[in-house]
């Protein structure tokens, strides 16, 4: 093969045909910010609208993590320690909501936990109604989201080695201290990415908040929503709640690479 | 080894998209069905574009239907949103060669903008809200104090939309009225659970169940969902008239088929669709 020329490796072709793809990608993000330098950010940040979706958004997708962490991590430790003829089965399943259409997973919701719902009229017996409460944002973010983390801590506990686990069996550990003073240590950055990466998911949810959840300030209304039924009606409030997504979904990209780099 | 494999692949993907372009073009068929249409207009000019309030999905599909049996070969292209989004995208420049608007606000802001000629809008339908439940109504709804009854699910179009528009002023005039007390409309949007997009969710949530009640058009209650609904009637003197008005744009090369779909809309068989889906029509309006 010739060594210089148009398309050699490192030669300036490839920066010209990178170009489009770039600018592509990088004009939308910018024009948001430059967009949002006509009018006064701080004034349409202090709508109610804007503030409760907010603050509904981080309890919601803070909620998620939480319950991802604590059911999750379970879900992980099967797929990696516990390997049988259905962890591969398994494996798949966790992958489904991930791929899956958003507005796929709101229906699918709604069937089971909606007041006519196979669980939801279960639930109904006893006055729980889930559908157009704040609950079933959390329901619909973890579905939607879970499976990131899980993934991850999977990944993080299939680094550990079963020489290292045996070994410290044999010291006398018991299955607390081996996740206290094993595990946890060895797979934390996993944790931590894999976390992080579900709460900026879940924060980004829309398609099955809005089919499963409604649409409610300060109740369903996530930040996504507010975007989507605020560009029909005040265009600041939905750029100003934009241009705070993109910001946070820039410093999870940031953290998440940082913390694999310390761990590697 | 890797490395000569690479030109070979390169080489077969050439080749691949060679023949893959090239091939139909030559083939006599393929000629054949180009041709004709190349020779008279641009195939732009074989496509009517109508931009539609939602709320007329169902008759205007099926008048489209009339239209390409009277017309063809043309072909209608619709678009269905809520009007204030439709209006906004026709004040930005978007190809439309007819608006059929669901409240007039939203169709003089076209004429205002120099957009559509005035002289062209037509009224050619009305709607109507009403209240609309599930066929079970697990909340017992009877009149429309009981919209304001505590604990209720209420489903709404949002509220900077054209629906939430006439609702608003639908619960204003009812709370002002003898029979309802002042509160009445406080009462009612705190019982709301969902501000949906469009009138259309407000209907699908309902029909399943998932709120005890809604507030509709009176054309989204009629036809198939009828049967899993049940309605109740707003007293007219509260409840608030919704127009729809048509017009052509302006300086548009499809003017006359235009005119043509809008005359179809205003006929004695484009009103009888429009009644069959539950729509009111100008010369029985109250």
């Amino acid at each position: 093969m010739p060594k210089s020329g148009f398309l050699h490796p490192k030669a300036g072709g490839w920066q010209i045909l990178a170009l489009p793809l770039i600018l592509f990608i990088l004009l939308p993000i910018l024009a948001i910010f430059f967009e949002l330098s006509s009018f006064d950010f701080f004034a349409s940040l202090q709508q109610r609208q804007a503030l409760e979706a907010i603050r509904l958004s981080m309890v919601t997708s803070l909620t998620t993590v939480a319950i991802t962490l604590i059911f999750g991590t379970p879900v992980a430790y099967l797929l990696i320690f516990q390997k049988s003829r259905f962890s591969h089965v398994l494996d798949t399943l966790i992958d489904l909501p991930t791929i899956l259409p958003p507005a796929v997973a709101g229906i699918a919701l709604l069937i089971v936990f909606g007041r006519q719902g196979l669980a939801g009229q279960i639930f109904n017996v006893f006055g729980i109604s889930i559908p157009f409460t704040s609950a079933a944002v959390v329901m619909a973010q973890t579905f939607i989201a879970a499976p990131l983390y899980i993934k991850a801590a999977a990944i993080g506990f299939s680094n550990i080695e079963g020489e290292l686990l045996k070994s410290a069996a044999l010291d006398g550990a018991d299955s607390w201290q081996m996740f206290r003073y094993l595990i946890l240590p060895i797979s934390w950055t996993a944790i931590l990415s894999g976390s992080i990466m579900t709460w900026a998911r879940a924060l980004g949810e829309f398609g099955a908040t809005i089919i499963f959840a409604g649409n409610l300030p300060g109740r369903t209304q996530t930040m996504p929503l507010a975007i989507y039924i605020g560009f029909e009606v005040d265009m600041k409030v939905a750029l100003t709640l934009s241009a705070i997504l993109i910001l946070i979904s820039f410093l999870v990209l940031v953290s998440i690479k940082f913390a694999l780099r310390k761990s590697t | 080894m890797k490395i000569r494999l690479y030109p070979l692949i390169l080489l077969i993907v050439l080749l691949l998209v060679a023949t893959s372009s090239s091939h139909p073009k030559e083939t006599p068929a393929a000629k054949n069905r180009t041709a004709p249409s190349s020779k008279q207009e641009p195939v732009a000019a074989k496509t009517l574009t109508i931009f539609a309030a939602a709320s007329l999905t169902e008759p205007f599909n099926e008048l489209g239907y009339i239209f390409e049996t009277q017309y063809p070969p043309i072909k209608i292209n619709f678009s269905f949103a809520n009007s204030n989004i439709l209006s906004q995208q026709i004040l930005q420049g978007a190809p439309a060669d007819v608006f059929a608007s669901a409240a007039d606000h939203f169709m003089a802001l076209a004429v205002e903008r120099g957009r559509i000629d005035e002289a062209g809008v037509q009224t050619f339908a009305y709607n109507h809200l009403t209240v609309i439940f599930p066929i079970n109504n697990p909340a017992n709804i009877h009149a429309l104090h009981d919209l304001a009854k505590p604990g209720l699910k209420l489903v709404i179009g949002a509220k900077d939309g054209p629906q939430g528009f006439y609702i608003e002023s639908m619960l204003t005039k009812a709370s002002k009225s003898e029979g309802f007390d002042p509160w009445f409309k406080d009462r009612v949007y705190q019982n709301v659970v969902s501000y949906e997009n469009s009138a259309r969710g407000v209907v699908t949530k309902v029909r399943l169940g998932e709120a005890d009640v809604g507030i509709a058009y009176q054309s989204d209650a009629s036809g198939f969902a009828a049967q899993e609904l049940g309605v109740l009637t707003i007293p007219a003197e509260l409840n608030s008239r919704v127009s729809y008005t048509i017009a052509p744009l302006k300086d548009n090369p499809r003017a006359e088929l235009a005119n043509a779909f809008a005359e179809l809309v205003l006929s004695p068989a484009g009103q009888a669709v429009l009644t069959k889906y539950g729509f009111l029509l100008p010369n029985q309006a109250p």
